[in-house]
């Protein structure tokens, strides 16, 4: 195979790249034009700062289709969001439900606040399939249970929670529903009145194709959460304390204005494309991927097979070849990035029979071309047949 | 009329809103740093002339705005 000047990224669950092209503009222009302190008193650049502050809002909003602008909250990525959920929603004596497909960003904010006596929580099992236990759950709900929180997403091999099912189990309960999105936003659609979250977490330099650093905590009306950080947000300021409304209960600090600005221009692609027409796109680029991988000797495909149950976040092992050895493999000798090892959520390949070896996991994004797919699968043949000559 | 009159907002997300919707409108207006002689919670007050004040404040009423103060005229 050729493969001089090959760089295909399998690495969008990571980060997505390349960002669509305003994306880095938008970025720019905030710099060198807008950089006043938003918030901070009326000056003209302030203002235009505050402005794109406003209509990332706005934007975030209407993607998720929240009725109240002031219900989402910047945070500076997904990790982010999750700790300003869990540690501004549960109290001394709080039950939490989890699933085994969590990432570390809820497992380690929820074994912290475990080990410092102040919860009791318990896992949710998961399937081969990544997808968690309903009957389960419906045990497991308790009168102390005040969250359940769950991993829309699997960020190993992309299988979709049942959400619907397990907001309403939680609901029934009195229990408290954090989804975090971070594999989720703007893969699938997600709307909080039609399906009513309580608490959204998302990131915007994934599926949201902004920049890092930006990311978001939707936090349903009528529910008010604990500051998690508290500082400067340029009202109030003669108060000592935290101001009570939304969102500069939980803003504070200096928010990453460059960043929202170029995430305006990510949601607006995902707009223009059609957030309908990414999915099934990538449903069938899915699909294709796995046509193509399904006949190669010792590849195994974890996750679901069926690609309405999952986003195209793939995991594969190939028997007898170390998964760190396949990626480096991958890189050297096809010049394709992938992502090796346990992607921060041990319990997930416990749950998918691959720990603690982990997998390889290749992640398309939105500019995967299908000829990138058939060069990928080319390659993992060939590294398989490779492996079988050897031994 | 001399000078001009203000309106205040809880947060500047409002002020900001202010701006989207009055540019909808025919008004004239400013978004400016509140004036020393004003006490308001967020930094930025919408600056008007005191004629329009009454329909503005109306427009952004009715468009789910929240206006902690309205001000005026001030020098």
């Amino acid at each position: 195979m050729n493969t001089e000047s090959r760089n295909l990224y399998f690495d969008n669950a990571a980060t997505s790249w390349p960002k669509p092209e305003p994306v880095y503009g938008a970025a720019e222009r905030y710099l060198r034009r807008a950089s006043g302190n938003p918030g901070r008193t009326g000056s003209t650049q302030t203002i235009a700062a505050e402005r794109a502050l406003y209509q990332a809002r706005e934007s975030l909003a209407r993607f998720f289709n929240a009725a109240d602008p002031s219900r989402i909250v910047f945070t500076f990525n997904a990790t982010d969001a999750l700790n300003m959920a869990l540690k501004g929603t549960l109290a001394p004596g709080d039950h939490v439900l989890y699933t085994a497909m969590e990432h570390n960003s809820v497992l380690r904010p929820l074994g912290g606040l475990k080990r410092a006596g102040l919860i009791s929580t318990q896992m949710i099992p998961c399937s081969e399939e990544g997808l968690p236990d309903l009957d389960f759950l419906e045990r497991a709900l308790r009168r102390r249970t005040r969250l359940l929180a769950v991993n829309h997403v699997s960020n190993i091999c992309g299988a979709i929670a049942p959400l619907k099912e397990m907001l309403a189990l939680a609901h029934r309960h009195g229990a408290v529903l954090l989804v975090d999105a971070a594999q989720s936003a703007g893969v699938l659609p997600i709307d909080v009145q039609a399906l009513p979250i309580d608490l959204l977490a998302f990131t915007g330099h994934k599926g949201l194709l902004g920049p890092a650093g930006t990311g978001g905590l939707y936090v349903r009306p009528g529910l008010e959460l604990k500051p998690w950080r508290e500082g400067g947000t340029g009202s109030f300021s003669e108060q000592d304390r935290q101001p009570e409304s939304m969102p500069e209960r939980l803003e504070a600090g200096t928010l990453n204005g460059p960043g929202l600005a170029g995430l305006i221009e990510g949601l607006n692609f995902i707009e223009e494309q059609g957030l309908e027409q990414i999915r099934s796109r990538e449903m069938a680029l899915s699909a294709y991927l796995r046509a193509k991988l399904s006949p190669i000797p010792g590849l195994t495909l974890h996750g679901p097979a069926e690609p309405s149950r999952c986003t195209a976040v793939l995991s594969l092992t190939m028997a007898g070849v170390d998964c760190g050895e396949l990626g480096y493999t991958l890189e050297s000798a096809y010049g394709i990035l992938s992502r090796t090892g346990l992607h921060c959520a041990p319990l997930a390949h416990r749950a998918l029979g691959t720990f603690p070896e982990g997998t390889v996991r290749l992640s398309p994004g939105v500019f995967t071309a299908e000829a990138d797919l058939a060069y990928l699968a080319g390659a993992l043949a060939e590294i398989a047949k490779d492996k079988a000559r050897k031994g | 009329m001399d000078g001009y009159c203000y309106l205040t907002f809880p947060t500047v997300y409002f002020a900001i809103r202010t701006e989207a919707v009055l540019r909808e409108t025919s008004h004239s207006f400013k978004l400016v740093p509140v004036p020393r002689s004003i006490s308001s919670s967020c930094g930025t007050a919408l600056r008007c002339s005191c004629t329009d004040l009454t329909a503005i404040k109306e427009t952004l009423t009715q468009a789910n705005v929240s206006i902690e103060n309205s001000y005026g005229p001030l020098p």
